[in-house]
């Protein structure tokens, strides 16, 4: 794979102007000082001042205050993103010069991130979402895409888990799910893409928490696919742009932002005491005709118990660090941070730890060369603890533990559960803290990039990084005493895993600028991209350890080797070519064209290659002769546009072959009484091959309007979108006749996906007359998403109990994750009620009814019914802002409403009516004779109605609204901070998660996409405070 | 960027495509059709089930309730064509043609191999094809004949093919592994099909389509040239010193210590399932399913010594380290106190679901009742009594070779009857009865598989409702 030389530095050379040099000076430098404002009078910091026609210039400090020597005689230009450009002629030295600029009459200039490029918003055509550094840095996260919650309209961000350092992952979707399998974005930082998948090619939740947040200048989420088309086969989830901070030319900035806080879980369940426990247990028990527990027999004896809950959470501290330093030159700028975050978790044994540090650099090396790099280093550490996703986890087990057991022996030893305890769960204060375990991260993200401007408008760019991802794990469970069920001496055990994940990057663009005319403007760009991602690893473990000090792998008996195993599996590798081309006609008519061919080596030959296209329009009515008088109206925007782009992440790598599997063992030989049978290998493929497999498509058109009213007092975005995905892959089961088991990942599904996008920003006061100004935005957004047609696949399951009952079902003219299952009609109050019922095997009063949906007169398998949907009705973020005097506030509230949450843990905090440990306080409302109760089931043990079994009666409404985040801060005058060496300080108090409005019972409504709450690690509530500085 | 930049083939995982290149590769490919014998579409499940509860040798047993739910739908003669057992026959039967179907398509064009070992993976591969497809058309009546490995899903998606048509396939293989097989293989190749296992399983194919001269050929060949004889005492069958002894002629090969708790793995399940329940026989107790039916124990004559190998009866002592000194008069799922004992080893490690002993396929024993029956009560050292006879007297624990007390002769009453009432004592518990019974016609009228509900339509299994999801063109038997 050859790439075109890069050319630049010869090709340069002689077009170099003479540089000013002292010999040649012929006027006197006479010294300026002064101020730069907003319209409001308060100080613009970051504002670059250039003496015009040269490159002596500087930038403004915090207060906008500034400082120059220039040739008498000069002119000052002072320019600043999204402000009108001014330029000031100086008369002679001036120390009090003041320069207020105006926001730019567009007021829109903000830039966005589009992909191989940036736009100003007015031209954009498509659905793009942008989210500031500044309101990331404002939330203590440690995934910078949990900053995103709340505040990109048609963005979804759930944690999947409360974990220290966001290490459950997070789950970002943009515009909902339209794939039963990964629905993640593209990420891209600094123009890298990161990887989405496994070394399967299965796509997996990217972990961004190797990103420090402060570092962030912006996100940009490409949302509709005319705008993702450019990214074309990985763009059918959306694509989210983080773009890092990069230097200015001017005074070096300095800047030390620290917090420190406190987290608790916002929530604690209200559980059983042991005396309440033991009730509830004697009851089922005699229900059922089992003999009593001897130690439960006497309720009033046990008293309180264990509350296990406290024993397990905590509270935490979360604190964090950074300190960054701009600036430069016009000729070389940098931007160098380094950050120390470090959160524990608010249950015990949890932790998390990161080391950052970047360098980004720009040098312009001549007239028409530039290069710049962008180089990140993560070390990160976490302990985590078996939580969501297992419901063998710590806090399933919190929560089935019954109060009357304690956490210790007399002894000081770990108690743990026995079968006399009619309990054999692990104590979740030993499971939490038992193994040793520490996983290691090092992530080296780095991109380098040259670009040549050889005429003006014309720029060669080539890009070319590396995302290396080194991960180390290694654990050790050591052996308790001689009488642990679980713990048995020469029980311990080790295990150790190497990943080396790299990836690389090389990319080259032709841009062309071009404004023809007054009127034509053109922007063309070609690109070509090549990435490749691998992956290896390496593991082992071993068992039977005699001692528990020594706790490497070494030290472990070698007979008793676990297992061992690692690959390095082949590359994947994709080659797109792509290219764009965005005409403006007077300002007012706006064209892009965008089209990607894209190749990916995970598919069969002749089907690696797809062709992703977009087009959009947009029309500024705003700059039309009618409207523009309007005075009323300072912005009118409405767009359209239509794509084509591609999910490869639930195809697989390779998934097209058919693989020997080469597991298929027999015995041959004498007899196994003489130990003289031999295991043979058998090898046969156990799946068909299926050629035709491509990725998932993704037809998506758009429309939009952008509205600014009152000088854009008030500003509104409305986007509309519709998607079509015609070959979502499902898992299709052959037919044995094949001579195969394994289901073949197929093209079969048809799905929709309609919705809607809000985000409306007030400016209510803008600070006129001194006064404070007050910023309301809200973001809103719904969407409608359901499989059309199953094609050849067949109705199937998703997410199952730990007894493998399926809870989520796929079907035809269902949205995507439906919940599935019996529906529960009340409790049976009398045997009458259950004579007259439809056969319901084990029923008696006291009992779920379960509705006999196909009236066949018995309850089995074949009446359920869809139950639930996960999917939220509408969700939203608004934000209040106000400042006055220094003093801000902002409160951010957040919210989903409408979604429908499995909360498969009242499997647990309601077991105890089965016997099946402790339980919620819900259970003292069960039922106990006819009329007491017709929702909480009567106590039996054995449950011999199964009333625990998938139904609608542990579906719950999810909806949630929460005050994320709650800031008030204080910017310390001017005045005062002249004494110290600081230009500016602010200090601050937030918390986040203060308050949460929900009806679900379970521990915190955010239970991650699939709407399953297993035992989730809730969200902590957060008090904290911190500071900026900067010097 | 060089073309090939996107031509990547995976590096940790053998395709199709690259297999199928050596000898090695070609043994692994019969080894692999082998070893769905002893997983949980043939004898590790699907067949005990439809082999003997479903007949009337055996019931449910087990902890009652829903307890083996899927056994008590065949024991009662109300099989949803959802029924695990049924499903698991048939697709453990096509996932083991499909591995046979790829030996015969992929081995002979494999360059690099000894022509010797060629040809012992053809026949094995035609052997082990006719068995599946045995098993296939007794059990479900026309069923799709593939012959050649589909690559896509709709090769797979046939129709169903005569059941004369599988039968003259079956016999074509079957000739063919004979031709192809040793008489014997020893050390490390013990176990595989062999000349006589091929020539036996035809004779028994022969019989069930009742062509009886062809069928007596075949037993007599096999009698004759396999060196094959009766182990002097019935227990030795069943013990793990005799696997693939003197009487075996084939059988599934299992061992232990590898796995736990699957029907899928390289143990036997029956020592656990079938072990009486609860009483700590086996590691894990025992379950107690497929327990004898008490008509079936009284039906044994005075002095039968399989009975005592075959089962247990209230009162039969048990090793060391059970939970009591001996069978109990009853056990939860078994009201009279029998149990299955045939495949019982015992604890013999510390895994459960995990016997090592094998299983039978076809022993000698039950050639000589082939012949017996298709010869009928013909004199002579090859004839149909002197065959009967000699595993009779086996059964008393007489001379096999010398006439005896015991003997049938040419004034029995009804030989055929005799012939499968002994079938039916000789092979109990090796998952044949059932097919006995469908065969002669006395399934549908034997009053103890009336009373259990048995309909007509029972002569064939459903065809499994997955299959039917998968294959649009596969029709249901009647009455399912």
């Amino acid at each position: 794979c050859s790439l075109p030389a890069l050319a630049a530095p010869a090709l340069a050379g002689g077009s170099v102007p003479p540089l000013a040099v002292a010999g040649l000076r012929v006027v006197a430098d006479v010294p300026v000082s002064g101020r730069v404002t907003q319209a409001n009078g308060e100080g613009l910091p970051g504002v670059t001042i250039i003496v015009k026609g040269t490159t002596i210039g500087t930038s403004s400090n915090a207060d906008g205050g500034f400082s120059l020597s220039v040739p008498e005689g000069s002119t000052l230009v002072f320019s600043y993103v999204g402000y009108v450009r001014k330029e000031v002629a100086l008369t002679g030295a001036t120390s009090s010069l003041t320069v207020m600029l105006q926001e730019d009459a567009k007021a829109l200039s903000e830039v966005v991130v589009v992909g191989y490029g940036t736009q100003e918003r007015t031209s954009v055509t498509g659905a793009v979402s942008s989210v500031s550094g500044k309101d990331i840095a404002s939330q203590p996260v440690s995934d910078p895409t949990q900053a995103l919650q709340g505040r990109a309209a048609g963005v979804t961000v759930t944690q999947n888990s409360g974990a220290p350092g966001g290490a459950g992952g997070t789950s970002v979707r943009v515009r909902g799910i339209t794939s039963a399998g990964n629905n993640s974005p593209l990420y891209v930082i600094d123009g890298y893409p990161l990887p989405s998948s496994d070394a399967n090619g299965n796509g997996v939740e990217n972990q961004l928490n190797a990103i420090n947040p402060s570092d962030i200048e912006s996100i940009d989420v490409l949302k509709d696919a005319s705008a993702t088309a450019i990214y074309g086969l990985r763009a059918a989830n959306g694509v989210v742009i983080i773009t890092t901070k990069r230097g200015k030319a001017g005074t070096a900035t300095v800047n030390l932002d620290a917090y420190m806080g406190i987290q608790r879980v916002w929530r604690k369940l209200s559980l059983l005491n042991a005396e309440e426990y033991a009730v509830i247990n004697n009851e089922s028990r005699i229900a059922k005709g089992d003999a009593l527990l001897p130690q439960l027999r006497d309720p009033k004896a046990l008293g309180e118990g264990t509350n296990w809950q406290d024993q397990v959470f905590r509270q935490a501290s979360i604190q964090s660090y950074n300190l960054s330093a701009t600036g430069g030159s016009d000729k070389a700028r940098y931007a160098v941070s380094g950050g120390y975050f470090k959160q524990d978790g608010t249950i015990i044994g949890s932790t998390f730890e990161r080391f950052t540090l970047r360098a980004n650099g720009d040098v312009q090396l001549n007239k028409i060369l530039k290069i710049g790099n962008s180089i990140s280093l993560t070390h990160l550490t976490d302990r985590q603890v078996d939580t969501g996703g297992s419901e063998f986890g710590v806090l399933s087990n919190v929560l089935q533990i019954p109060a009357t057991l304690p956490v210790y022996n007399f002894d000081g030893t770990w108690y743990e559960p026995g079968l006399g305890d009619g309990y054999v769960e692990p104590n979740p204060v030993l499971q939490a803290l038992i193994t040793n375990s520490k996983f290691t991260r090092n992530r080296a993200l780095t991109t380098f990039f040259a670009e040549l401007e050889p005429l003006k408008g014309l720029r060669f760019r080539t890009n070319v990084g590396a995302d290396l991802i080194f991960d180390n794990g290694n654990a050790f469970t050591p052996s308790l005493g001689p009488n642990s069920p679980r713990n048995a001496p020469g029980t311990a055990s080790a295990t150790a895993f190497n990943n080396y994940n790299p990836s690389y990057l090389i990319e080259n663009t032709l841009s062309y600028d071009r404004t023809i005319g007054e009127q034509h403007q053109l922007t063309l760009l070609v690109g070509q991209s090549a990435q490749q991602f691998t992956y290896s690893t390496i593991f082992a473990g071993r068992a039977g350890y005699s001692s528990n000090t020594l706790q490497q792998i070494d030290n472990g008996p070698i007979n008793a080797l676990l297992g061992n195993g690692g690959f390095v599996s082949a590359p994947d590798r994709l080659a797109s070519y792509f290219g764009r081309a965005n005409y403006e006609f007077g300002g007012k008519y706006l064209f892009a064209a965008t089209a990607r061919y894209d190749g990916s080596s995970a598919f069969a030959p002749g089907r690696k290659f797809g062709f992703f296209p977009g087009v959009s329009a947009g029309w500024r009515l705003s700059e039309e002769s009618f409207i523009k008088d309007i005075s009323l109206i300072s912005n009118l925007k409405v767009r359209a546009g239509w794509g084509r782009v591609g999910n490869p992440l639930n195809a697989g790598r390779f998934a097209y072959l058919a693989n020997i599997n080469s597991g298929i063992t027999y015995p041959f030989g004498p007899t196994s009484a003489q130990g003289t049978q031999n295991i043979v290998t058998g090898a046969a493929p156990t799946k068909l091959q299926n050629p035709d497999l491509q990725w998932e498509i993704n037809e998506q058109t758009n429309v939009g309007i952008d509205v600014g009213i009152l000088q854009n007092r008030v500003e509104a975005t409305l986007d509309l979108y519709n998607r079509r995905s015609p070959n979502l892959i499902s898992l299709v089961p052959p037919a044995k006749t094949s001579g195969t088991y394994e289901p073949v990942n197929t093209n079969a599904i048809d799905s929709y996906n309609r919705g809607l996008d809000l985000s409306v920003t007030t400016r209510n006061l803008t600070g006129a007359n001194n006064g404070p100004t007050w910023t309301t935005s809200l973001v809103f957004s719904t969407y409608k998403s359901q499989i059309d047609k199953l094609g050849v696949a067949v109705p199937f399951n998703g997410l199952a109990d730990r007894n493998g009952n399926a809870i989520v079902r796929y079907d035809q003219g269902q949205p995507f994750g439906s919940f599935y299952g019996y529906v529960a009609d009340g409790l049976f109050q009398t045997a009458e009620d259950v004579a007259g019922h439809a056969s319901q095997p084990g029923a008696a009063p006291g009992d779920i009814r379960f509705r006999d949906l196909n009236g066949d007169n018995v309850i089995n398998d074949l009446d359920r019914d869809f139950i639930g949907d996960p999917n939220p009705s509408f969700n939203y973020g608004i934000t209040n802002t106000v400042a006055w005097r220094g003093f801000d506030l902002s409160v951010f509230l957040q919210g989903s409403q409408g979604n429908d949450v499995y909360n498969l843990n009242r499997f647990y905090t309601e077991g105890g009516l089965t016997t099946n440990g402790n339980s919620s306080t819900r259970v003292l409302k069960r039922w106990t004779g006819p009329g007491t109760s017709n929702d909480v089931p009567r106590a039996i043990a054995g449950d011999p109605n199964l009333n625990l079994r998938i139904s609608s009666y542990f579906v719950e409404d999810g909806s949630y609204m929460r005050i994320k985040l709650l800031t008030v801060g204080y910017t310390i005058p001017k005045t005062i901070l002249s004494r110290v060496a600081a230009q500016s300080l602010r200090l601050y108090v937030s918390s986040q998660n203060l308050l949460t409005l929900t009806e679900y019972m379970g521990f915190d409504p955010e239970v991650g996409p699939g709407g399953v709450d297993r035992g989730v690690y809730p969200q902590s509530r957060v008090f904290l405070a911190g500071l900026n500085i900067g010097f | 960027c060089g073309k090939d930049f996107l031509d990547v083939s995976p590096t940790n995982s053998v395709t199709d495509e690259n297999f199928y290149q050596n000898e090695t590769d070609a043994i692994q490919a019969v080894n692999a059709a082998y070893a769905e014998l002893s997983r949980g579409g043939q004898y590790n499940y699907a067949l005990w089930g439809i082999g003997d509860i479903m007949s009337d040798n055996s019931t449910t047993g087990g902890g009652g309730g829903g307890d083996g739910i899927e056994e008590q739908q065949l024991d009662f003669f109300n099989i949803p064509a959802s029924n695990p057992m049924t499903t698991r026959l048939w697709n453990g039967c096509y996932v083991g043609i499909g591995r046979a179907n790829l030996v015969l398509a992929r081995v002979p064009g494999i360059v690099n191999m000894r022509a010797d070992i060629r040809k012992r993976c053809l026949g094995e591969a035609q052997f082990l094809r006719a068995k599946y497809y045995f098993d296939l058309v007794r059990a479900y009546g026309d069923v799709p004949l593939i012959i050649t490995p589909p690559t896509k899903t709709e090769d797979s998606q046939a129709p169903r093919t005569p059941a004369d048509q599988v039968y003259a396939q079956i016999i074509t293989d079957l000739k063919a592994a004979a031709d192809a097989l040793d008489d014997a293989y020893s050390g490390d190749d013990l176990g595989r099909a062999t000349k006589w296992a091929a020539k036996g399983l035809l004779a028994k194919v022969y019989l069930t389509q009742g062509n009886l001269p062809e069928a007596a050929a075949q037993a007599r060949a096999v009698i004759a040239g396999s060196g094959k004889s009766l182990w002097a005492d019935y227990g030795d069958n069943f013990k793990l010193a005799n696997e693939n002894g003197k009487e075996s002629l084939f059988e599934v090969q299992y061992i232990n210590g590898k796995n736990e708790y699957i029907f899928d793995g390289l143990g036997f399940v029956g020592n656990e399932f079938f072990g009486p329940r609860g009483q700590k026989l086996t590691p894990q107790g025992g379950y107690g399913f497929n327990v004898p039916e008490q008509e079936f124990v009284q039906g044994y004559e005075n002095g039968d010594k399989r009975r005592d190998v075959t089962i247990w009866k209230p009162g039969d002592v048990y090793p060391a380290g059970s939970a009591t000194d001996a069978q109990p008069a009853s056990l939860q799922g078994s009201p009279f106190g029998y149990n299955c004992k045939k495949w019982f080893v015992g604890k013999t490690n510390t895994r459960v679901w995990d016997s090592p002993l094998n299983f039978p396929v076809l022993r000698l024993a039950e050639v000589y009742l082939i012949l017996a029956e298709a010869a009928g009560p013909t004199v002579g050292p090859d004839g149909g009594l002197e065959a009967i006879n000699k595993v009779r007297r086996r059964a008393f624990g007489l001379p096999i070779d010398a006439p005896s007390t015991r003997d049938l002769t040419v004034n029995t009453p009804n030989f055929k009857q005799a012939v499968i009432r002994e079938r039916r004592y000789e092979l109990a518990f090796e998952d044949d009865r059932w097919f006995d019974l469908k065969r002669t016609g006395d399934l549908l009228t034997l009053p103890a598989l009336q009373a259990k509900g048995v309909k007509s339509f029972n002569l064939l299994l459903p065809i499994p409702q997955t299959e039917r999801d998968a294959n649009p063109n596969l029709t249901q038997n009647p009455g399912y």
